[in-house]
């Protein structure tokens, strides 16, 4: 053994001969100071790293033994592929760290030496095996952050390092005691030894001990609610010390429980619960925090929580082949993304969560940013996702639903927070100029981030890998969205060209979905792109419109053709992320992108939850996987199909869309309208089409049926009060998705033919109607229908193109609409349901109110003041021309669709179920539509009749159409706005809570003090009540 | 009720818990009649292997000698950071702790003349003697920096040099690895004491390189405490 | 009855100065108070592993001229354990004394009630 070698043991000779020699190259001189920190700090991370790689690829542990002697005479030290793993990458985020705090440290010798001697402590805390040098490590730890802590020199920031000291003093002398009397109990020092004696935890000495050590190490890692200290120290230590904490203090301090761990195997159940309140806890307060690096210090305990809770569970249910993937997943999103937040937020001299810091204006930034947020909500593409979805997914097979609930929620408040604070940051600064040259960003600021958000990227690779999802599908959209960001210093149109070409090559490259999902795939690419070609209206470089454009696109490819409910998963959170990015591009629409965003992750974890439910009864983790499951057990199917209604905007949970909608850019509306929502609808139309064909029993087609009606009603009662043009088309929007949730909740074949036609059918209206409301408030300036009318003449075109879609929209024949709802009437009179019938047919009615509504407010009467100066640019109009067209050629070839759409569901049926046989054809014969279709055309003279003597006579019309235009089909007493304040309630709930939760964090270390010995107490009262298994 | 009144009701209760927990710990104590295996080995082994009579000294400085060393990390850790931790502040409110006077008085005065040396020999004694008697680098150590704490109270205006007593342990500090790596290199390894030849039980150069890390561990303990006491004095 | 073993009187100082010393930081505002009752639970510690490591009838273990086989030693562990936990509680305890310093300049005061500007 030579130490010219890298060996671990380097660590601690550069460690501390470095941290030694400083003091005299400071007396040589500065740069004699500087070049030893660097070499020493490189010597560490080298004899960290390179001996890592060789250990990781053989396997094979370094043992490490000191003194000539063997243990347990001496102390020894493991460096085995754990340690490694852990140990590197610790190192490493230091080094790296270090750059980001080189401004600060540089200029005297004491920090420098204690960053070195404190690093060198974390990697004594993960490699050594004696209990006892255990303790001496966190010491060092402790003490060197107890050292480093004097650089920050305001008020709070010595008063929260003396309560850091008070605590962390608590909390050592528990670890020296419990050390002490376990050995006492054991005879044994060596962590090996005292786990093969295995001290029984009821026993009054080695009991007493054992609770000792884990609470001194489980306080270390700031529980709630005994770690109000450690947050005192995030808010006001320099962020790169902050993030040293968080992250490389953090990664010795688990890792040091963690090996600890099979002493109290009984006892995982104990850890899991406490793990899970300070999850829990630190998330809910983290919604009222308002101090950006408090935020991240509640943020960072609960990481540190998931992983403990992962590493309690994954030993307990014995799921050794993948708790590495698992808690190296977490532990290295966590140590990236946190280290890479802190120096960002310090970069960029965050305060306040609601201080606005220009970043819209510089989108490199906003995309590092972006990426960190990302990461740490556990969103794809980062290692912290497929780490997640797998640790669900063991949670489910585990039989764990409450910790899974526990999880999600806790992850929404995070990403609640988070996003929160991101939207706000992209927001302009109130700064003056010669304040924005300060806030000049310096290599040192922006080299740590990049290099944290590449490992994350690497990371998030290797995850996919080892997760299997490592896919054309997950890849290329991504890809897609790169290409497309180099490409953003090009002139907008040249980048909405080549979106296009490569959504379109790319989608060729995309496996190709099949079944039904083979009929959406076509559908909502063509209609994607179709759409999205309206994007050459809007001039100006549109930066980060493009990119995510494309990835969303591309996604929603990716997203049918899923073959396992990971890949579907990940597709979707594409989806939402690029959809809310987009969204989030208008100044005026972050805050409703943030509650786009809410809301889509509430579905999307009901998702996962519900995927992995299902996974776990069903034995696979195919999309296909509940065919397989037997009868009883429904919460699976029940989440996802809460999952599906979520994002299809159904009532009591459609707050999110019309906000969003309104508020977005008008193009990106469209599409979210026309083609995204289609990917919940798909969804759920998947979930009830393998329902069918398993052998469950459970019943919830009338449920949803009803569901999607009241929407459908509701939807269409609330467009009919808007007065604003997007506004109203977005609770059309809502009202229509109603009509296809109700199709698909007849659960039969007539049902999802017809389905699958209101799709093609909603994707062509909505998107000529946005896109041509978007051309009338591009000439008009408004879009309030108050300040519209009368612009026939100015943009007949654009008319023409509404009258198409209002016609077919309203049902009324001979376009399509009217196919579609006499598809859904026929179907529910199969099946029985008049009363659904019924409602349809009021539902339909209302529909025809508020579409003639739009028109006439836009379209006819005089021509407002201001007016328009002409038509609509025909980069809008071309696609309203080619959707027109679609809704012309399926009216009237109506086989174009309805041979694909049996094609798709007849022989998907064909396996299982028993089909009387009947084409389609003679289903679309089954009732005469004779009568059905002769009212509806008087009914289209009288409104065409209506149209003309509007046109002709100024003098009548003037009263009618503001009649109209400003009706209102109840009375506001009748139609109270019970889901946005039974919403509001929620939230003034959850903040309720919240405040409560942290107001336990006086402030002052006595109060610290107390908290943390009596979770000393709580814990030595808990350990031994255990039973023993 | 008040938040010190919940205050004080928890720390009773919290002080009771451990009362509690602590008279469980005693009660279950029963006084040993014989050594557990480790210790009884290391009795056996200091000896042998280390020509260390002083089985303590055996222990700290050969066997669990890696926990010395983080020992002496943390204090050097300690003296180091006192000084940005004690300089004057940009914002202070309260103003310096009033000067003691000048002079510390008669007895004190003549006193340090007759003890300093007697503290010197008697610190220098332990350090050196460490392994074979009670006593070792930290004892003799402390031993030396109390004489100078006396110093320094007996010579109010005096300074001492805190920029050489710093190289002095840094330079200290610095052997002492460099020490540990000769183990590895000319022993059985990282700071294995055995790279010097054993000597012969008893005798004043025995016990390897023992010795040595006695001294280099006085000397640095009384540097670093001496640091301490002056930064404290300010 | 017989009198108390020597070790268990020990244990019982010892544990009796930790309680002594979370009182005083638990009761005591004055943040000097709250230092010397840390310090009063390092002592209260270094002495318990002292007396843990008792044997009874045990001396020393330094092997002298007067070591025989019979000679019952203590356990050395405990020593060496009890030093290094006193070397660091003193380094402990000496960077708190400089903390409280500073809050002294900073604040006029040594009340802990005073140092709660981060909180919740």
């Amino acid at each position: 053994m030579s130490a010219l070698h890298l060996h671990p043991l380097g660590i601690y000779l550069f460690g501390l001969g470095g941290g030694f020699l400083l003091p005299i190259l400071y007396q040589v001189g500065k740069r004699w100071l500087h070049a030893g920190f660097v070499v020493a700090m490189l010597g560490m991370t080298l004899c960290a790293v390179v001996p890592a790689l060789s250990v990781l690829q053989s396997g094979e542990t370094i043992e490490i033994t000191t003194a000539g002697a063997l243990p347990p005479v001496s102390i020894n030290l493991r460096f085995g592929p754990w340690e490694a793993a852990v140990s590197a990458s610790a190192t490493l985020a230091a080094a790296m760290l270090a750059i980001s705090f080189w401004q600060t440290i540089r200029t005297k010798y004491v920090p420098l030496l204690l960053f070195l001697i404190a690093t060198m402590g974390v990697n004594g805390l993960i490699q050594t095996r004696d209990l006892f040098n255990l303790f001496v490590f966190l010491e060092i730890l402790s003490v060197g952050t107890y050292g480093l802590l004097a650089l920050s020199t305001s008020r709070a920031g010595v008063q929260a390092a003396f309560k850091y000291i008070t605590a962390t003093m608590v909390a050592s002398a528990l670890v020296l005691l419990g050390a002490v009397l376990l050995y006492k109990a054991t005879g044994h020092l060596n962590i090996d030894l005292l786990i093969e004696a295995a001290p029984p935890l009821a026993a009054p000495i080695a009991g007493t001990a054992l609770a000792m050590v884990l609470a001194g190490f489980l306080i270390e890692m700031k529980p709630y609610p005994a770690g109000g200290w450690g947050l005192d120290v995030y808010e006001t230590a320099p962020p790169p010390l902050a993030a040293f904490l968080s992250v490389v203090g953090s990664a010795g301090l688990i890792f040091a429980l963690g090996k600890l761990l099979p002493l109290y195997d009984q006892a995982l159940g104990l850890l899991t619960v406490g793990a899970a309140l300070t999850f829990l806890a630190s998330n809910l307060a983290g919604l009222r925090q308002q101090n950006v690096f408090r935020l991240l210090g509640y943020s960072s305990i609960g990481q540190m929580a998931l992983l403990l809770i992962a590493l309690a569970v994954l030993t307990d249910i014995g799921a050794n082949e993948v708790a590495p993937y698992v808690l190296f997943g977490l532990f290295v999103n966590h140590l990236l993304a946190k280290a890479g937040l802190f120096c960002l937020a310090g970069a960029l001299r965050a305060r306040r969560v609601d201080q606005p810091l220009s970043l819209a204006a510089k989108p490199a930034l906003a995309l590092l940013l972006g990426v960190f947020v990302v990461a740490i909500a556990g969103l794809p593409p980062f290692p912290g996702f497929w780490a997640k979805w797998e640790l669900i997914l063991q949670l489910a097979e585990a039989q764990r639903p409450v910790l899974i609930g526990v999880i999600l929620i806790g992850s929404l408040f995070e990403a609640a927070y988070l996003f929160r604070w991101f939207f706000r940051a992209l927001g302009p600064a109130e700064k003056s100029e010669s304040e924005e040259a300060d806030d000049a960003l310096t290599l040192q600021d922006v080299l740590p981030p990049v290099g944290f958000a590449i490992f994350l990227a690497i990371g998030g690779a290797a995850g996919a890998m080892a997760s299997g999802a490592l896919t054309i599908s997950t890849v290329l959209p991504l890809l897609a969205g790169a290409a497309l960001l180099l490409a953003e210093p090009l002139p907008g149109r040249i980048k909405a060209v080549a979106m296009l070409a490569i959504v379109a090559a790319g989608s060729l490259l995309l496996p190709r979905p099949e079944g039904i999902a083979g009929l959406f795939g076509p559908v909502l690419l063509a209609g994607g792109l179709v759409i999205a070609f309206a994007g050459m209206a809007w001039p100006g470089p549109r930066r980060g419109h493009y990119p995510w454009v494309a990835v969303l696109l591309l996604s929603i490819q990716s997203l049918l053709a899923a073959p396992t409910g990971l890949a579907f998963y990940t597709a979707w959170e594409f989806v939402t992320l690029a959809s809310a990015f987009l969204i989030a591009r208008r100044e005026a629409a972050r805050g409703e992108a943030l509650r786009f965003l809410i809301f889509s992750l509430a579905a999307a974890f009901c998702l996962m939850a519900g995927f992995a439910m299902i996974a776990a009864d069903a034995g696979t983790r195919s999309i296909y996987a509940i065919i397989a499951l037997g009868s009883g057990d429904g919460l699976g199917v029940a989440l996802l199909v809460t999952g599906f209604l979520i994002k299809a905007a159904a009532i009591g949970v459609h707050v999110w869309q019309p906000g969003a909608y309104a508020e977005a850019t008008d193009d990106v509306t469209a599409l979210l309208s026309a083609v995204v929502s289609k990917a919940a609808i798909f969804g759920l139309l998947l979930t009830g089409y393998l329902v069918l064909r398993s052998q469950m029993e459970v019943e919830f087609g009338r449920t949803l049926a009803w569901i999607g009606m009241a929407t459908t009603i509701a939807g269409a009662l609330l467009a009919l009060r808007q007065a604003e043009t997007k506004r109203l088309l977005a609770y059309s929007s809502m009202s229509q998705l109603g009509y296809i949730v109700t199709a698909i909740g007849l659960m039969g074949h007539l049902g999802w033919v017809t389905a699958l036609y209101l799709v093609a059918s909603h994707m062509l209206v909505k998107g000529i109607l946005f896109l041509a409301v978007a051309g009338v408030a591009h000439r008009t300036g408004s879009s309030l229908l108050a300040d519209a009318g009368g612009l026939l003449r100015a943009m007949p075109v654009t008319a023409a193109m509404v009258a198409v879609a209002l016609l077919s929209m309203s049902g009324l024949p001979p376009l399509m609409g009217f196919g579609s709802k006499w598809l859904l009437l026929a179907a529910m009179m199969e099946k029985g349901w008049a009363e659904l019938a019924i409602a349809g047919a009021i539902a339909t009615f209302l529909g025809l109110w508020y579409m003639v509504r739009l028109f006439t407010a836009l379209f006819l009467g005089p021509p407002a003041a201001g007016g328009a100066r002409g038509e609509a640019s025909p980069a809008l109009l071309l696609p309203q021309v080619l959707l027109v067209g679609g809704i012309l050629v399926l009216s009237f070839f109506p086989k174009l669709l309805m041979e694909p759409v049996s094609a798709a569901i007849d022989p998907e049926f064909a396996a299982t179920l028993v089909w009387q046989g009947q084409s389609l054809e003679t289903i679309y014969g089954l009732w005469d539509p004779t009568p059905m279709m002769l009212s509806a055309l008087v009914a289209v003279a009288v409104l065409t009749l209506l149209w003309w003597t509007a046109v002709r006579d100024r003098r009548v019309v003037p009263t009618a159409r503001a009649a109209l235009v400003s009706a209102s089909p109840l009375p506001p007493a009748l139609m109270p706005p019970l889901a946005i304040t039974f919403w509001r309630g929620v939230t003034a709930g959850t903040n309720r809570v919240a405040d409560t939760v942290r107001r336990i964090y006086t402030g002052n270390a006595q109060t610290y003090v107390l908290l943390t010995l009596l979770y000393f107490l709580a814990v030595a009262v808990a350990l031994p009540l255990i039973p023993a298994r | 009720m008040t938040g010190r009144t919940v205050h004080l009701g928890l720390s009773a209760l919290a002080l009771a818990g451990l009362a509690f927990a602590f008279s469980r710990l005693v009660g279950a104590h029963v006084e040993p009649t014989a050594l557990g295996q480790l210790a009884a080995g290391y009795i056996r082994l200091s000896p042998e292997e280390l020509s260390v009579p002083n089985v303590v000294t055996g222990i700290l400085l050969a066997y669990r000698s890696f926990d010395t060393l983080g020992e002496v990390a943390v204090l050097y850790m300690v003296a180091a950071s006192l000084g940005p931790l004690l300089q004057p502040m940009d914002n202070p409110v309260a103003s310096e702790t009033p000067r003691l006077s000048e002079n510390a008085g008669e007895i004190i005065h003549s006193g340090h003349f007759a003890l300093l040396p007697l503290i010197g020999v008697f610190g220098a004694y332990v350090i050196l003697f460490g392994h074979l008697s009670a006593g070792g680098g930290f004892q003799g150590g402390a031993i030396i920096a109390t004489g100078i704490e006396f110093y320094m109270i007996a010579r109010v205006a005096s300074a001492i040099n805190v920029k050489a007593f710093s190289a002095l342990e840094s330079g200290v500090g610095v052997l002492f690895v460099a020490v540990g790596v000769f183990g590895l290199v000319f022993a059985g390894g990282f700071l294995d004491p055995r790279f010097l030849p054993a000597g012969e039980l008893g005798h004043f150069v025995s016990g390897g390189a023992i010795p040595l890390v006695s001294l280099l561990l006085g000397i640095k303990v009384a540097a670093e405490l001496s640091v301490v006491l002056e930064r404290f004095r300010g | 009855m017989t009198a108390l073993p020597v070790s268990t009187v020990l244990m019982v100082t010892g544990f009796g100065l930790v309680l002594l010393g979370y009182s005083a930081i638990l009761i005591h505002r004055n943040i000097l108070k709250m230092v010397i009752g840390f310090s009063l639970v390092d002592s209260g510690i270094a002495i318990i592993v002292v007396a843990l490591g008792y044997v009874q009838g045990g001396t020393a273990p330094i092997l002298d001229a007067d070591t025989t086989a019979a000679t019952v030693f203590v356990d050395p562990i405990n020593a060496a354990l009890a030093v290094t936990a006193i070397v660091i509680g003193f380094a402990v305890t000496a960077i708190t004394l400089a903390y409280a310093i500073r809050l002294y300049r900073l604040h006029g005061t040594l009340n802990v009630d005073a140092f709660t500007e981060s909180r919740e």
